[in-house]
């Protein structure tokens, strides 16, 4: 039994090939970034996070503050290096990640049980007589959010400091990847399961929400389906998002700060309207009172306002509940801010799995 | 390279382990620690529980970042991309991603270093031969023994054809065939010209496929050298003697020489450090009209120089 002394050559013609079909695929997602960028920078929107629901961008980029104008610039040149950094071997431990973590036992149990709360869900509708339509829309919806929330926060806490305890990750780091490649193949198979769960209960709300409803709302019953297909498209980026946190924080804490932490930028990411607004409430009672501690406490509020994920741009169930129409115009803009906020916090956990040692 | 170029060296690597934002000095794991190793040889690295064993090679793999000093590692950092295509590791008690089956882990690992589906498909079918695991090749890793993981760990360790090949007590948890198997892989991976540097814990082992060890205590280098120049300075003789009178033995004692009290059959056996040595007693026995019965050579073993070492000797 001899090992072949011929060395495998990585640069062998059907590599070449694969690398050649990867650029074109970066390529492509770089033009879409720039693309991006330029609009932003032409004509623009606000960020959610900057103003509410997105809006067109009236002031001009060189008179922006000089900080929201580096924040920006930075998380699309923050997009491209990433893209650059997705290589195969990124998406090598994408795969892997996705086909280990959709067998977890505990993930099924949670998808199982989200998959019966939404069928339960037009089983129970009666219990609102006469608001059929907004019980199912907020329970059904809410059940995505909130089991999507515990997969999401189970998965991203959960999955890098697995590496390091059953010592798996000492094998990976010996190979050539680098720690970028591995925080963006956790990262995106880490979206995968989320989206193969979220695919799951959307089909399952769907299929109900349309046995129970198509009597009743008839010509109008496929707007209401895509409606929910976006509240639950937007819930799956807000799960996303929040998987980078729980993911970033793993590395520096342990798995339970990590599950408290998240649970915290969860919580207050919804209720970062109500942050804010208390924020300018107590700014303006200092003003009127002199009471400098208001008015500290006040720009404290804004401060933990700006960090934190504006999830509840991400919510629109009560939207559409009122018949608010949610165009695309709206979906996008909030996709690309929460596209940006994760590549930050892709970058603040690169920074900290580099300095890390095992 | 060629044959016998320096591919590693540290110069005064030392690796404090300090709790962030405690004061104190910590716990100095490894403190200057100066070796190299060449290309195409085994090189073996032993030490004591807690010596600082697993932390140089931590270090050399770039899973930790040395607190000062330099590591070079076919002559660049170890965490260089580069230098990862050219090495492999086998940590000690290996865990794989147990779902997969042998197949499937080997192919992962493949895609890691870009080859394409022909080539992880070769590539495999050699490993698992190599390491006797073709017939289980589709069985899931969580259903393998641990002399079974400690193989295909072996075979994903070797899945570039590395140059350089780290070992971590690679012969832990193996029967004794399987032991035997795998020192009788690296004794032929050395023939194909690989670099092995194995840390055991196993001296028998390490003396008898090592070309160079260094033996570590408490982090610090004690004994570095090729294994033969480590044991020759232990070489010495013994001389066995018969029918030696009772006067002779007084003359023995004046002419210090060194022998032990006779056995039941009036045996003696006198100890000589060198040829000088042996010649002495041999014409100190012809003197007294004994019978010399043998001269042997003796050497200590590796464990001796090592426990000797560890305690300061």
């Amino acid at each position: 039994m001899a090992v072949s002394a011929s060395k495998p050559l990585p640069h062998s013609a059907g590599y070449a090939a694969e690398q050649a079909s990867w650029r074109v695929k970066q390529i492509l997602l770089i033009a879409g970034v720039v693309a991006l960028a330029i609009y932003y920078n032409t004509v623009g929107w606000k960020s959610p996070a900057a103003m509410g629901i997105g809006a067109v961008r009236t002031v001009p980029p060189w008179k922006w503050g000089l900080l929201d104008f580096i924040a920006v610039e930075a998380g699309f040149l923050v997009l491209i290096y990433f893209i650059l950094r997705l290589t195969p071997t990124a998406m090598t431990i994408a795969k892997a990640t996705f086909q280990e973590t959709v067998r977890r036992k505990v993930l099924l149990v949670i998808l199982i049980f989200a998959l019966v709360a939404i069928a339960a869900v037009t089983i129970f509708s009666w219990l609102s007589l006469g608001e059929e339509e907004k019980f199912i829309r907020d329970i059904g919806l809410g059940a995505v959010l909130f089991f999507g929330m515990l997969i999401s926060v189970v998965l991203g806490a959960w999955l890098i400091p697995l590496e390091i305890e059953r010592k798996t990750i000492f094998t990976l780091l010996a190979k050539p990847v680098d720690r970028t490649q591995l925080i963006l193949g956790k990262f995106v198979g880490t979206a995968l399961t989320l989206g193969a769960n979220v695919l799951a209960m959307w089909l399952v709300f769907t299929v109900a929400y349309y046995l129970k409803r198509h009597t009743v709302e008839e010509g109008q019953i496929w707007l209401s389906l895509l409606n929910n297909t976006k509240a639950i498209f937007l819930t799956y980026c807000a799960l996303v998002l929040l998987a980078s946190v729980a993911i970033t924080v793993s590395i520096l804490a342990s798995q339970v700060v990590a599950v408290v932490v998240t649970f915290f930028v969860y919580f207050t990411g919804l209720l970062g309207g109500q942050l804010r607004h208390a924020g300018d409430e107590l700014i303006e009672l200092s003003k009127r009172t002199g009471n400098a501690f208001n008015a500290i406490l006040g720009q404290s509020l804004k401060v933990v306002y700006w960090l934190l994920p504006r999830l509840d741009n991400f919510d629109i169930s009560s939207r559409l509940v009122l018949e608010d129409p949610v165009g695309f115009n709206y979906m996008w803009q909030t996709i690309a801010w929460g596209i940006l906020y994760t590549g930050a916090v892709l970058v603040i956990a690169w920074m900290f799995l580099d300095s890390r040692e095992f | 390279m060629a044959i016998g170029d320096i591919i590693i060296e540290t110069r005064e690597l030392t690796k404090v382990y300090k709790p962030p934002f405690m004061g104190g000095k910590g716990h100095r794991a490894v403190n200057n620690l100066n070796i190299n190793v060449r290309q195409g040889e085994v090189f073996g690295l032993v030490g004591p529980n807690g010596s600082g064993k697993t932390t140089t090679l931590k270090l050399l793999l770039g899973l930790l970042t040395p607190t000062s000093g330099t590591i070079s590692v076919f002559g660049e950092p170890p965490r260089n991309i580069a230098v990862k295509h050219r090495i492999g590791f086998l940590p000690d008690g290996p865990y794989f991603y147990d779902h997969l089956n042998a197949d499937e882990l080997l192919d992962f690992y493949a895609k890691l270093f870009g080859m394409s589906k022909e080539q992880r498909r070769r590539r495999a079918d050699e490993l698992l031969a190599f390491v006797g695991l073709t017939e289980a090749r589709h069985r899931r890793i969580r259903e393998y023994s641990k002399g079974m993981v400690q193989r295909i760990g072996l075979a994903q360790a070797l899945i570039n054809d590395p140059d350089l090949l780290f070992l971590d007590e690679p012969t832990t948890g193996l029967d004794p065939i399987g032991a035997r198997q795998m020192k009788e892989a690296i004794v032929r991976l050395r023939e194909q010209g690989k670099t092995v540097f194995l840390c055991s814990h196993l001296l028998a082992d390490v003396q008898a496929i090592c070309d160079r060890v260094a033996i570590m205590n408490e982090g610090n280098l004690v004994r570095f050298g090729a294994v033969e120049e480590l044991l020759s300075d232990t070489r010495y003789y013994v001389i066995t003697v018969g029918d030696l009178a009772e006067e002779a033995l007084g003359k023995a004692k004046e002419q210090q020489l060194s022998f032990t009290t006779p056995d039941q059959n009036g045996i003696h056996h006198f100890n000589a450090s060198d040829a000088d040595g042996v010649t002495r007693v041999v014409d100190f026995v012809r003197g007294v009209n004994g019978k010399i019965l043998s001269i042997e050579e003796k050497m200590d073993t590796l464990e001796d120089v090592f426990v000797r070492a560890i305690k300061g000797e």
